[in-house]
Order: C-alpha cells, then sequence, then structure tokens
C-alpha cells in the first residue's frame, strides 16, 4: 500500500508541475472567459435545428428566453470543454508518464525497490485520477463562477418575479388542430395557417422567481416536403399562447427542425401566465405536411436552480475520465510515449464516435431488428426509424424484437468493450434542464469499475512482461 | 524454469546438503540474454552463459570493457530483462522478488531521479516505497544527508544539483534501507577526488559491517582497494574470475626485498651465499589495470 500511496504522490506531483495540466486550467479559463461574451444573446428567439441522424440527445435546444438560452450555453460550454481538456491532459500526460520513465530510467531506479510493477500501474492511476478530482473540482468552481456571471449580466429587471411551485408535467391535458383533424390524436398541417395545440394545466406560482427558472418542453413532429417526401426538414413556429386570451405570449422560430428527432425548449417561468397555458406549433412556410401527435410535446421537468446538477454532470465527466486514463495508461504500458498518445487520441475519437455510430446502426436497421412504426393517420410518411429515439426521448417506446444473431453479439461486445463517452457527457442533461438520475451515475460507475479493473488487469500482464531496457 | 533447477534441487536436499554450501547473496547459473529484432531474429549476444556466486559479505568487482555485459546483468538481475536462457538469484529468491528487494541498495550508473523533487524528498520518497514510518524515515534521511555531505543542498531541486552532487544523493537512497546486498555501478562516476575517497571509504565500511557489494567500475585501481573477488567479462562470457590474489600474483616471478648495502651486481650471488637478511621472497605482482588489459588484449588476439 505504502508504494501505491508513494507512486500517486509523485505522479500527483509531476502533473501538477507539469506545464499541460497548467495550461488545460488555464486553457479552461480562458474558454471561459470567451464564453461569456461570444455566447449569443438572440434578439429573436430563433434558433438553428442542425442535429445529425437519429440522435436525440444532440438536439439543438431553444429557448424562449434569451437568458436561459445564454445560461444553458455557457453550461453546455464548460461541461464539453472540461471533458475535452479532460481527455486532451490524460492524452500528453497520462500516456507518456510510464513510458517516459521507462526511457528515462526513472522506473528502473523506483523498481529496484520493494514494489512491484502492478503497484507502479496502480498508484499512477491513482495519482491521474487525483489529478482530474482536483482539476473538475476547479474546473467546477470556474463554470458555477461564469454561471452567475452569466446570469448576473443577463438579467433582466422583472416587475412580478414569481416561483414556480409546482408544475404538471407530462402531456398535454388538451390537444386540437386548427384543422380540425385531431382523430387518434394526430394533427396534419399543411399549410402556414394550420396548427396543433397543446394545453397545459396546473401551474401554480408565488415568491419570486429564480434567476433562470424555466420548465423545459421537448416535441418532435414527422415532417416531409408535400411535393418531395424525401425533403424531411421545415421550418416551424412554435408559440406559447394564453388560453384565456388565445394571443400569442412568445414565439420561437426552429430552423431546419428534422423529421423524428426530439427539439428541446425551455420557457421561462416569468413569461407563462399563471394557471393554464398552451403550445401551439405550425409550419413556418407552406408546402410541407407535418405530423404531430397529442403525445408528442410534453414538459418533461422544471428546474429552478441549477449548480447541483451542474456539480453532478462533472462528478460524471471524472467518472469518465478514469475510464479514459485508465485506457490510455493501460495502453502506455507496452507502446513507445509517442505510439502511447496515438492510441490515447485514437481511444477518445473511437469512444466520442462510438455513442453516434451505436445509435446510426440501430436507426437504419430498426426494421431488420423489428422496430413496429407507430400507429397514425391514413397515409402518412412512416418515419419510424428516426422516430424510435425521439418517442423513446418523450417517455414512448417502439416495440423491438431483437434476435441475436452473431454478428449482433459481436457489436454488442464490441459496442461494450469500446468505451462511449457519451455516457458521461452530462452537457445534455443540464441543457435539457433535467437532474441527472441516480441510476445513471450508478450504471456508469459500475461500468467505470469494470472497465477500470479490466484496464489494470490488461496493464499489469502486459507491464508484468515488458522488459525495460 | 531450465537452469532454475540446481537451486531448486539443492534447496530440496535438505540442511545438510544447504549447510554445507555458501551463503550466495548473488547467483546465476548459465545467464544468458540475447537481445532480438522485431521479428525476434536473434541480435545481439549481450551475456552468454555467465555463471556467478558472491558469497555473503564479499565484495565483488563485475568488470568489463563498455558492452561486456555488465549492466544488462544486473538488470537481469533486478527483473527488469528477462534471460534468454539460465537462471540468477538475488538473496535466495528470483530476480524482481519484491522482499529481496527489501534487503536491496541499487546505485545505477546514471541517476535517474525525478527532478522537480528535492534532494530530501527524493530520499524521503524512496523511504517511503520502503515502507519507513515519517518519524524513521526523516532521522534515517537526515543522517545519510550528513553522510554524503548534502545537508546544506538538500532543499534544492534535483535539477539544480551538480552531476556529483547526483551521485552523492544517489549512493544515499541505496543505503536509505541499511541493505544487506548493494549493487553499484560506477559509484565513483562524475566524483571528484575528494568524493571518490569517501565513496571508497564508505565501500570499506559497509565491508566491515558485512554488506555484500557488487561493484561495477572502470577505474581499476578503485576497484583493486576495495574488491575481495573480481569477474572480468568481454563481449558477455565471463573470461576470468578470483580473488584479487589470485589473478594479481605472477606464477613465473619471484619479487627478493633486501634492506642493507648490497651491490646490485651482487643479488644472484647474494640470493646463493647470503650475505645478508632476506625479508620477503613474494610473487612478482601485476597492477589489476595490467591484468585486465591483457586478458582483454589475449581475447582481442584469439578472437582475430
Amino acid at each position: 500500500m505504502h508504494g501505491i500511496i508513494g507512486i500517486a504522490i509523485i505522479t500527483f506531483r509531476h502533473c501538477v508541475r507539469s506545464r499541460v495540466v497548467l495550461l488545460g486550467v488555464a486553457a479552461y479559463v480562458a474558454v471561459m472567459a470567451l464564453a461569456l461574451p461570444l455566447t449569443p444573446k438572440p434578439q429573436t428567439a430563433e434558433t438553428e435545428f442542425t442535429s445529425q441522424s437519429g440522435a436525440a440527445f444532440d438536439a439543438e435546444r431553444a429557448s424562449f428566453s434569451p437568458e436561459g438560452y445564454r445560461i444553458r450555453s455557457v453550461q453546455g460550454t464548460s461541461i464539453n470543454a472540461a471533458i475535452f481538456l479532460g481527455f486532451a491532459i490524460t492524452a500528453l500526460v497520462a500516456a507518456t508518464w510510464l513510458p517516459a520513465q521507462i526511457r528515462g530510467g526513472e522506473l528502473t531506479f523506483v523498481l529496484s525497490k520493494p514494489i512491484g510493477r502492478v503497484t507502479a500501474v496502480i498508484g499512477s492511476l491513482i495519482g491521474f485520477w487525483l489529478v482530474f478530482l482536483v482539476l473538475l473540482a476547479i474546473y467546477a468552481v470556474c463554470g458555477i463562477g461564469a454561471l452567475r456571471l452569466a446570469a448576473w449580466t443577463s438579467a433582466e429587471p422583472r416587475e412580478a418575479a414569481r416561483q414556480l411551485e409546482t408544475v404538471s408535467t407530462g402531456a398535454a391535458s388538451g390537444f386540437q388542430s386548427s384543422e380540425g383533424k385531431s382523430e387518434t390524436g394526430y394533427a396534419t398541417l399543411a399549410s402556414e395557417a394550420h396548427r396543433a395545440t397543446w394545453q397545459f394545466t396546473g401551474l401554480r406560482f408565488s415568491g419570486r422567481a429564480p434567476e433562470g427558472g424555466e420548465i423545459h418542453c421537448r416535441f418532435v413532429a414527422e415532417i416531409a416536403k408535400a411535393d418531395n417526401e424525401f425533403v424531411t426538414h421545415a421550418d416551424l413556429l412554435v408559440s406559447l399562447v394564453n388560453p384565456q386570451t388565445g394571443s400569442a405570449l412568445e414565439q420561437l422560430r426552429i430552423n431546419n427542425a428534422k423529421s423524428g428527432q426530439v427539439v428541446e425548449f425551455a420557457i421561462p417561468a416569468q413569461n407563462i401566465p399563471t394557471g393554464d397555458f398552451s403550445i401551439t406549433v405550425s409550419p413556418a412556410i407552406n408546402g410541407y405536411k407535418v405530423i404531430c401527435h397529442k403525445n408528442w410535446l410534453r414538459v418533461v421537468t422544471s428546474i429552478s436552480g441549477f449548480e447541483w446538477s451542474y456539480v453532478k454532470a462533472f462528478a460524471l465527466a471524472f467518472i469518465g475520465l478514469t475510464v479514459f486514463v485508465s485506457l490510455t495508461v493501460a495502453g502506455s504500458t507496452f507502446l513507445s510515449a509517442n505510439v502511447s498518445i496515438f492510441f490515447s487520441i485514437g481511444a477518445g475519437v473511437t469512444g466520442a464516435c462510438i455513442g453516434f455510430f451505436r445509435e446510426y446502426l440501430q436507426t437504419i436497421y430498426a426494421t431488420a431488428l423489428g422496430a413496429t412504426a407507430l400507429a397514425g393517420p391514413e397515409g402518412r410518411h412512416v418515419l419510424f426509424t428516426h422516430l424510435r429515439t425521439g418517442t423513446e426521448a418523450l417517455g414512448e417506446s417502439v416495440a423491438v424484437t431483437i434476435t441475436q444473431t452473431a454478428s449482433q453479439i459481436f457489436s454488442s461486445v464490441i459496442f461494450n468493450a469500446l468505451p462511449d463517452w457519451q455516457r458521461f457527457n452530462g452537457a445534455d442533461f443540464i441543457a435539457g434542464r433535467r437532474d441527472i438520475p441516480a441510476a445513471e451515475f450508478g450504471h456508469s460507475l459500475i461500468y467505470a469499475a469494470i472497465f477500470c479493473a479490466v484496464c489494470i488487469v490488461v496493464a499489469a500482464f502486459a507491464f508484468g512482461r515488458r522488459e525495460l531496457k | 524454469m531450465n537452469a532454475a533447477r540446481p537451486f531448486a534441487i539443492a534447496k530440496a536436499c535438505g540442511t545438510v546438503i544447504i549447510a554445507a554450501m555458501p551463503d550466495y547473496v548473488i547467483r546465476t547459473e548459465g545467464l544468458t540474454k540475447i537481445f532480438t529484432d522485431f521479428f525476434n531474429r536473434p541480435r545481439v549476444v549481450a551475456v552468454n552463459n555467465l555463471t556467478l556466486n558472491i558469497e555473503r559479505g564479499e565484495v565483488f568487482g563485475l568488470l568489463g570493457p563498455n558492452g561486456s555485459g555488465k549492466t544488462t546483468t544486473i538488470k537481469m538481475l533486478l527483473g527488469f530483462l528477462r534471460p534468454t536462457k539460465g537462471a540468477a538469484e538475488l538473496l535466495g529468491r528470483r530476480p524482481g522478488d519484491t522482499r529481496a528487494k527489501k534487503l536491496l541498495g541499487f546505485l545505477p550508473e546514471e541517476s535517474y531521479f525525478y527532478r522537480f523533487l528535492t534532494g530530501r524528498e527524493i530520499l524521503h520518497f524512496y523511504g517511503r516505497l520502503f515502507g519507513m514510518k515519517r518519524a524513521e524515515r526523516k532521522r534515517k534521511v537526515d543522517e545519510l544527508l550528513e553522510t554524503v555531505g548534502l545537508k546544506d543542498a538538500a532543499d534544492r531541486r534535483i535539477s539544480e544539483y551538480s552531476k556529483g552532487m547526483q551521485r552523492r544523493i544517489g549512493i544515499a537512497q541505496a543505503l536509505i534501507n541499511d541493505p544487506e546486498l548493494i549493487i553499484m555501478d560506477e559509484p565513483t562516476s562524475g566524483l571528484d577526488p575528494m568524493g571518490r575517497a569517501d565513496v571508497k571509504n564508505m565501500i570499506l565500511d559497509l565491508k566491515a559491517r558485512g554488506v555484500t557489494i557488487m561493484l561495477c567500475s572502470h577505474l581499476l585501481s578503485e576497484v583493486e582497494s576495495v574488491c575481495t573477488r573480481v569477474a572480468v567479462l568481454h563481449n558477455g562470457r565471463l573470461l576470468r574470475e578470483g580473488t584479487l590474489k589470485d589473478l594479481l600474483e605472477r606464477r613465473d616471478r619471484v619479487q627478493v626485498r633486501i634492506s642493507g648495502a648490497v651491490d646490485k651486481s651482487r643479488i644472484a650471488d647474494a640470493l646463493r651465499n647470503i650475505p645478508a637478511k632476506v625479508e620477503s621472497v613474494e610473487a612478482v605482482t601485476d597492477s589489476l589495470e595490467d591484468v585486465f588489459m591483457r586478458i582483454i588484449e589475449e581475447e582481442r588476439q584469439r578472437g582475430q
């Protein structure tokens, strides 16, 4: 144990003194400093929908509130910057630590003392984990500071600030279409004049609304150009409507919304009228067919504060970094310093792509996997392969029967052997104003523990056989 | 497996044989190391069938020109390299065994330290690796810093140390655990004459305390003055091994030392008809350097 502690302390001190780590801190501060003034403060509530095929998690977040939009942008920037910098530091520092010591001779000195090679590997790993614990703590503190600054600089005077007490999350209590075609819960919007309306009830307000307090909605629609069904994206208008007066309180234009993918948007608490409210969706231009379902617009949650879930996102990032560090150090036990850096970068890029790749495979092979198309109005263009992820995100599930063939078992093994870094990215939860569930944490922790254990076994085997020339 | 068997058999034979055997701290049996290329084709035979036995309490000199296989042998003894053939034992255990390393002090040819640490920190670090308690560590570190003359520079970073100072801190770390066996590779490299004298005295002091020392050095006069036994390696092969007396003594010449005013021309007669007291009649000895050069030269000529 004393050997592990000794090596861990040396590794930690090496990193603390390393220019790369210090530059990592400086780079993060610089990113946050730039994020504040450069984050767009939309004068008009408008957003571009730029997500990739089939991926619910990278849907562009739209907001009726410039303040909320800015805060979410800063949050997303800070968490993604922390993860990216963590990975970069790992690739530059952790990947070279053992090979450089072998080449430099420090390790031969250390291993002439009564410690085993496995001890050296585990000690190094613990040292790096400590480094990233401290580093992410610094990042989190800087991030919270930046968020406070963003909220403070964005805050507009509110005449009637209120506290959002309760909100009925879930599906709308009522749904109708201006066309009147709302049978089986669907509405088909064929022109700008058509609109689908969701009614929500059960909101209560009192006291003062916290900064950035808002409720969060998700919306999905099937979209096809009337004369070309292969064009499946269009501009949509989303409006917050006072049902008593029928007037639009806020309006959000979502450019280039894609069929079957989730659009997330937030409504500032102070903009919602006490009591009931409605949200309407309509095509922004003619010539498109937009199919909406009663359950495809939901209030998913409301969060008045953000720091705690924000800290949790950093903790999730830390768990991810422990996995990445373990993988990198395991690679460095049998590779030279330069090759080890490439191995680490390769693992990082692969892990970043694997989530998209898995999602892509699931969507393109949805038919082969037996995905059942959702029931809908006659003649609709079924886009269940895209909708699969979208409806799951909305709380619905698409029946999927999977027959495990050899190739599917192989791909399953590959997907689990190659870590998916998206699993550890809490930025989407934060951007979605959702708390990171304990199950998500538990699952990530178990995954990380198993992965790290496997890495240590591989490292012990490889390093035990390596000749220290 | 292979050549480790003789040791195993000796142990299995019971107490009678073990009691009769000398107490070896280092044993190698047919130790061979062949470095290979990427395709596992033999490239260099670094150590070739080396059999060595070093007894407890000896100061053993391992000599040889550059590339003779001294450092490779040490690396195999410490478990850094795996032998291609043969076996080695360090303090009765296989190379790399942490229980053996607990009793070992090692000073490599170069000082490989974490350069961001101070001299005191580096000694504390190595002390920690031996599981020494903080108070014990502090006492030992202070004592060693005093011994190697680095007390005043103890809190300076290693990166600010001269080569000689780094060597001194290297010697200190090799002694931090009061080892039973010390392997020193060029211990006086980079030291000034005073430092070399200090190291020599320190080795003699350790020898007096019964510590076994394996010394690799190019400074043959140094080896001659402290070693009890030496081995000469060349191209990985053991050319000669024995006590200093055995190696240096010339069997073909005798040295007669006479006191008193004697005409040199009559020395021969004097030995027949001795007019003065003959104090000693001894074999002529060469210096170790002469012997070393002769052995290597003979080997080279044989090679040609």
